[in-house]
């Protein structure tokens, strides 16, 4: 008999039940707020010690990753104790460890710089202690006081590595969820579709004003002056050809079934002469052939079709040269020795 | 007027299917800095890559008077003949004195100098790309150590308030466009950088490099160079 049914009151009073919060639910509830605060202060620290290295600018574009996250209980009550809980749950889910230290670990910490820490997706915690707390412990060291008298049990201390920038990403997923586990790391280190696409690359070398230089690149492409690159994986590959007489937006270079075209589009103000001198008519396709180079010359009045008769500085009216490589040629970027003719 | 500098580098970036034919040595203190790519045919050529850029940057310096590297380029190349048969090099370098950037090429690595554009803030634009010794094929012409070496192309640049010298093997200067340098510059700005800013430029640009399909070792320094 409890005291209140002396005076007739019944303990629950229709739909009003109440439920008494678990021991267990209660220390594990405690475990993980601890657990939560001393992550989160163990990143910021860590993030702090990298961060001042860098520009804003950089911490802005990019991001650190989590990689190692080693937590010390610090005496060896705790250690069992925490040991026990994961263990005992570990017999019903065999999943329970990982998904407890996910919880704890947040997808993202960021600080009032700017820096931004991502968890990678396979992050599984190290939990550890110290050899030396398994003995008997002494009570001087059986108890780390904080200042407020509350007990410290844990240590934590995190590991950076980056910074990567945000576009090169590569994480698979920023959430540490429990399916991430078992889901492969895509790195982001694969050509770009346009790339896979195609079965070829063109070969590009640019005699303009900044001497020669030359490119291998994906279909398709888009040669012109003032080039500024897109970083969406549907658009072109863009090559920036400096010269005095060349149009914004040259030279189109496509593959459509197996072919690889070009043509001048008709919003440009210059076309270009073959090295035969024909003139290529706006927005007509002009086809490529395997093992040839088509040279190209910029700077033709697209109003006249007219080549000027003077064309042979490069800085005013810049060469190009276009050739196709198969794209899975083998040590296309080898490096060769070069031999005496003899 | 007192040269700073500051560098960074990606050198043979991306590890498993890199052979490490490439090779990067700076001596800050004397403003020396040299990128070498070993040829990819011929095995010993990262070993003779290291030596060389080692060799480069640790050339005693005259006060107040540039490098010839001319003389020390043939000079190296006759030792290299004897001392690693059956290599070849690339080099691409410079010296940075208080007068100006002597800059040097051999091969077909890239090396190009980029300036502040005074209209738009924060940008760089290039303004000068050393010659790059490129035969009919697409293979270098001419390289330190191999049978064939009639050229150090060599250049100098007046002091001016900031410099970045932007230096590739061969493998990422084909596939990186000027714009995608040009952006990944742009973090940098008109700042100071560390070292580690550039260090992450030039691990940002090697991995797009990689990403575009790069098979060759992936290799780029960054020098930036203030006067003061």
């Amino acid at each position: 008999m409890k005291f209140r049914d002396l005076f007739g009151i019944k303990a629950s009073s229709g739909s009003v039940q109440q439920l008494n919060t678990r021991e267990l639910d209660t220390f594990a509830d405690n475990i993980v707020y601890e657990l939560k605060t001393l992550i989160s202060r163990a990143v910021a620290e860590a993030l702090e010690e990298k961060e001042g290295r860098y520009l804003r600018s950089i911490l802005e574009e990019s991001f650190f990753t989590l990689d190692t996250l080693v937590i010390k209980a610090l005496d060896a009550t705790t250690y069992r104790e925490l040991e026990d809980f994961l263990s005992n749950h570990e017999s019903i889910n065999p999943r329970f460890r990982t998904e407890f230290f996910h919880q704890v670990v947040q997808a993202e910490y960021r600080s009032s710089r700017g820096a931004s820490v991502k968890t990678s997706p396979d992050l599984t915690p190290i939990y550890e202690v110290s050899p030396q707390l398994l003995e008997s412990a002494t009570e001087d060291e059986s108890f780390i006081l904080s200042l407020k008298g509350r007990k410290v049990r844990f240590q934590v201390r995190a590991v950076l590595s980056g910074p990567t920038r945000k576009t090169q990403e590569p994480l698979s997923a920023t959430s540490p969820s429990p399916q991430a586990q078992t889901t492969p790391v895509i790195k982001n280190t694969a050509p770009p579709p346009h790339l896979h696409s195609s079965q070829h690359h063109l070969h590009i070398t640019l005699h303009d004003k900044h001497g020669v230089r030359q490119k291998t690149v994906g279909l398709p492409a888009l040669l012109g002056r003032e080039m500024t690159a897109q970083h969406d994986d549907i658009s072109p590959t863009i090559i920036e050809v400096a010269g005095m007489y060349v149009s914004r937006r040259q030279l189109i270079v496509f593959e459509s079934f197996g072919q690889i075209y070009c043509f001048v589009p008709s919003e440009a103000s210059l076309t270009c002469t073959t090295e035969t001198g024909k003139v290529l008519p706006p927005d007509t396709l002009l086809r490529l052939e395997m093992d040839k180079t088509l040279k190209l010359t910029t700077g033709v009045p697209m109003d006249t079709l007219l080549a000027p008769t003077q064309r042979e500085s490069v800085s005013d009216y810049p060469k190009i040269d276009i050739r196709i490589v198969h794209a899975s040629t083998p040590h296309e970027d080898a490096t060769p020795r070069p031999r005496a003719v003899r | 007027m007192t040269p700073r500098c500051v560098f960074g580098q990606a050198i043979n970036h991306g590890g498993q299917s890199s052979a490490g034919f490439d090779a990067f040595s700076a001596h800050a203190s004397l403003g020396l800095f040299a990128l070498c790519d070993g040829a990819n045919s011929c095995a010993d050529s990262g070993r003779a890559a290291a030596w060389l850029a080692k060799a480069i940057t640790q050339t005693p310096v005259d006060d107040g008077e540039f490098i010839n590297f001319r003389t020390l380029v043939v000079d190296l190349h006759q030792q290299m003949l004897s001392d690693f048969p059956e290599t070849a090099s690339t080099l691409i370098g410079l010296h940075v004195r208080p007068q100006g950037l002597r800059l040097v090429s051999v091969g077909d690595s890239q090396l190009s100098l980029y300036k502040h554009k005074g209209w738009i803030r924060g940008a760089w634009r290039k303004v000068h790309t050393m010659p790059q010794d490129i035969d009919a094929e697409g293979h270098p012409s001419q390289l330190i150590a191999s049978e064939v070496l009639n050229t150090v192309h060599e250049l100098d640049f007046p002091a001016a308030s900031a410099w970045m010298v932007v230096m590739m093997s061969d493998g990422p200067a084909k596939l990186l466009s000027d714009a995608s340098i040009e952006k990944a510059l742009m973090s940098i700005g008109q700042l100071t950088p560390s070292p580690q800013d550039l260090d992450y430029t030039c691990q940002s640009l090697a991995n797009e490099a990689l990403a575009l399909g790069c098979r060759d070792d992936v290799s780029i320094a960054l020098v930036w160079v203030h006067y003061e």
